[in-house]
C-alpha cells in the first residue's frame, strides 16, 4: 500500500536527516518507527505525506507516486493519509466540532449534516462526545490528541500517521490515548507510528523499523528486533530506553 | 473664555464635521486592512514579484510623512494624470484624501499583519496541510482568523491614529472636525471654544473607540 523508495533528505545542504531510505508497508500493517533523537524518524514521516519535500527518492501509495509539486494533486493525495502531530496542532481559534468538520466539509465537500454526524461518531469513539462544544484551550493534552486522531479519520483516510503521538503527554494521559490507537489497530488501519513507547510498539506492530542516522539499521518482527536482533546499536539503544 | 458662541446649530455643524473625520477613519481602516492583508500575504510568499512590489509599497509610504502623501495626490497627481489622458481632471478632495490615507494605512497594517502571521503558531500551518485544506482556504480559515486576534489592540490603534490623522485632509479643503472648528474660529474671531469643543469631540470618539475594542477582545479571549 505504501512504497518508499530511496528517500533522501538534507537540511541547510548539510544536514543529512534522510539517506536512502526503502521500504514497504502492506495494507493492514502496523509499521513503528523507532530510534535515537536527530535520527530522521521523523523527517520520513514527513516525506511521506509532503509536509517536507524529498530532495530524492518516491513515495508510493497504492502504486501510484505522489506529486507535491502540484497543489492540487497534493491537496488529493493528502487526504488518503490522516497525520497526527506530537504537539496535537487542534485549530485554536474553532471549537471541537468545527475542527473535525472544517476539511470534511471544506475539502471533501460534504454537507454540514453529514460532516456533523461523522465528526460525532468519531468523537464518541474517542470518548470525547461531551466537549464537541469546548475550545481546544479548555482541553487536557489527552483529549486533544484524541480529538486530533477523531480529526484525522474524519477524512476517513486509508492511512495514518503518528508522529510520537504521545511525547508531550503526561504520563497518565498516554494511556487514554494508546487506546484509541490500538482500538485503530484492532479496526486494521494501516499506519506508521514513530514513538518511544517501546511497549506499545512491541505489542501492536507487525514490524518495527530502528532508524539512526537517517538510514534503516534493521527491519523486523518486534519479537525479531526485540529479542533476535545481533546488533549493536539496537541492543545499545533498547538497553537504554527499557 | 465665551462659549456662548457655540450655539446648537454651530455644535451640530462640528459634529457633522466628526461625522466626516469618522467616515474618512472607517473607510481608510478598512481598505487599509484589505490592503495590509494583501500587502502581508504578497511579503509573505514566495513569489518574487510580489514580495519586492509590497516591501517597495510598505517602504514609499512609510518613509514619507503622510501630509506628503495627501498633497501630493490632491495636487501633484493630476498634473500627471492630465499629462496621461491629455485634459484637466479635477480630484475630489475627500474622495482623493480617503485614498491617501487608506494607501498609508494599508502599508502600517502590512507589517502589523505579517507580523500577526508570522505569530501563528507554525503547526496550525502544518495540521491545515495534512487535511488538504488549500492555500486560500487555510489562511482564510485557520490562519488569519488567528492572527487578526493577536493583533487587535495595534489594530485599533491604527484606527485612532486614522481619525486624528483624518484632520490633516483640512489642509486640501475637506471639511472634517478640524477645518469645522476653524472655520468657526475664523467666523467669530474665537478659536479656543471651537478647537476645545473639537478636541472634547476627539478624545471622546477615541475613547468609545477603545472600549469597544476592549470588550471585543474579552469576547474573542472565548477560544484562550
Ligand atoms: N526543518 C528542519 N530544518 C533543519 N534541520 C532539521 C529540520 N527538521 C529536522 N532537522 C534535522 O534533521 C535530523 C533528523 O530530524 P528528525 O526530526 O527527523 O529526527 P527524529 O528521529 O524525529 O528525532 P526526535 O526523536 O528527536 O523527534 C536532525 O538532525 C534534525 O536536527
Ligand atoms: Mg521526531
Amino acid at each position: 500500500m505504501i512504497d518508499v523508495k530511496n528517500l533522501s533528505k538534507t537540511f541547510d545542504k548539510k544536514v543529512h536527516a534522510v539517506k536512502d531510505v526503502s521500504f514497504h508497508v502492506d495494507k493492514g500493517e502496523v509499521i513503528s518507527l523507532i530510534g535515537p533523537s536527530g535520527s530522521g524518524k521523523s523527517t520520513v514521516l514527513r516525506c511521506i505525506n509532503g509536509l517536507e519535500t524529498p530532495d530524492e527518492g518516491t513515495v508510493l501509495i497504492n502504486g501510484k507516486a505522489l506529486d507535491f509539486s502540484n497543489p492540487k494533486q497534493a491537496q488529493k493525495d493528502r487526504t488518503v493519509m490522516g497525520f497526527v502531530f506530537q504537539h496535537f496542532n487542534l485549530f485554536a481559534n474553532m471549537t471541537v466540532l468545527q475542527n473535525l468538520t472544517l476539511a470534511p466539509i471544506n475539502v471533501l465537500g460534504k454537507s454540514q449534516q453529514e460532516a456533523e454526524a461523522t465528526a460525532l461518531k468519531y468523537l464518541e469513539r474517542v470518548g470525547l462526545l461531551d466537549k464537541k462544544d469546548s475550545y481546544p484551550s479548555k482541553l487536557s493534552g489527552g483529549q486533544q490528541q484524541r480529538v486530533a486522531i477523531a480529526r484525522a479519520l474524519c477524512m476517513e483516510p486509508q492511512i495514518m500517521l503518528f508522529d510520537e503521538p504521545t511525547s508531550a503527554l503526561d504520563p497518565e494521559m498516554i494511556k487514554e490515548v494508546l487506546n484509541v490507537i490500538r482500538d485503530l489497530v484492532n479496526d486494521g488501519m494501516t499506519m506508521i507510528i514513530v514513538t518511544h513507547e517501546m511497549n506499545f510498539a512491541r505489542e501492536v506492530s507487525n514490524r518495527i523499523a530502528f532508524l539512526e542516522d537517517g538510514t534503516i539499521v534493521e527491519m523486523g518482527t518486534p519479537e525479531y528486533i526485540f529479542t533476535q536482533s545481533q546488533n549493536q546499536r539496537i541492543q545499545e539503544f533498547l538497553e537504554k530506553v527499557l | 473664555m465665551d462659549f456662548s458662541i457655540i450655539t446648537w446649530d454651530i455644535f451640530l455643524y462640528l459634529l457633522r464635521g466628526a461625522g466626516t473625520s469618522l467616515l474618512i477613519a472607517v473607510i481608510a481602516v478598512m481598505a487599509g486592512t484589505v490592503l495590509g492583508t494583501l500587502g502581508a500575504i504578497a511579503r509573505l510568499s514566495h513569489n518574487k514579484f510580489a514580495n519586492i512590489v509590497a516591501a517597495i509599497y510598505v517602504e514609499v509610504l512609510r518613509g514619507t510623512p503622510m501630509l506628503m502623501q495627501i498633497t501630493f495626490a490632491f495636487l501633484a497627481l493630476p498634473a500627471i494624470i492630465r499629462m496621461i489622458v491629455g485634459h484637466p481632471i479635477r480630484f475630489d478632495p475627500l474622495v482623493t484624501g480617503i485614498v491617501a490615507i487608506g494607501l498609508n494605512s494599508g502599508a502600517y497594517t502590512t507589517e502589523l499583519i505579517r507580523s500577526g502571521i508570522n505569530g501563528v503558531d507554525h503547526g496550525q500551518f502544518e495540521a491545515a496541510d495534512t487535511l488538504g485544506l488549500s492555500y486560500k482556504q487555510k489562511m482564510k480559515m485557520v490562519i488569519l482568523p488567528q492572527a487578526f486576534k493577536n493583533i487587535l489592540p495595534p489594530l485599533v490603534s491604527e484606527f485612532i491614529t486614522l481619525i486624528k490623522d483624518s484632520s490633516l485632509l483640512s489642509t486640501i479643503g475637506v471639511v472634517e472636525l478640524m477645518k469645522s472648528a476653524t472655520t468657526v474660529g475664523a467666523n467669530y474671531y474665537a478659536y479656543l471654544p471651537p478647537l476645545t469643543v473639537a478636541s472634547c469631540i476627539y478624545l471622546i470618539l477615541n475613547l468609545i473607540i477603545s472600549t469597544c475594542s476592549r470588550v471585543i477582545e474579552r469576547r474573542l479571549a472565548v477560544s484562550d
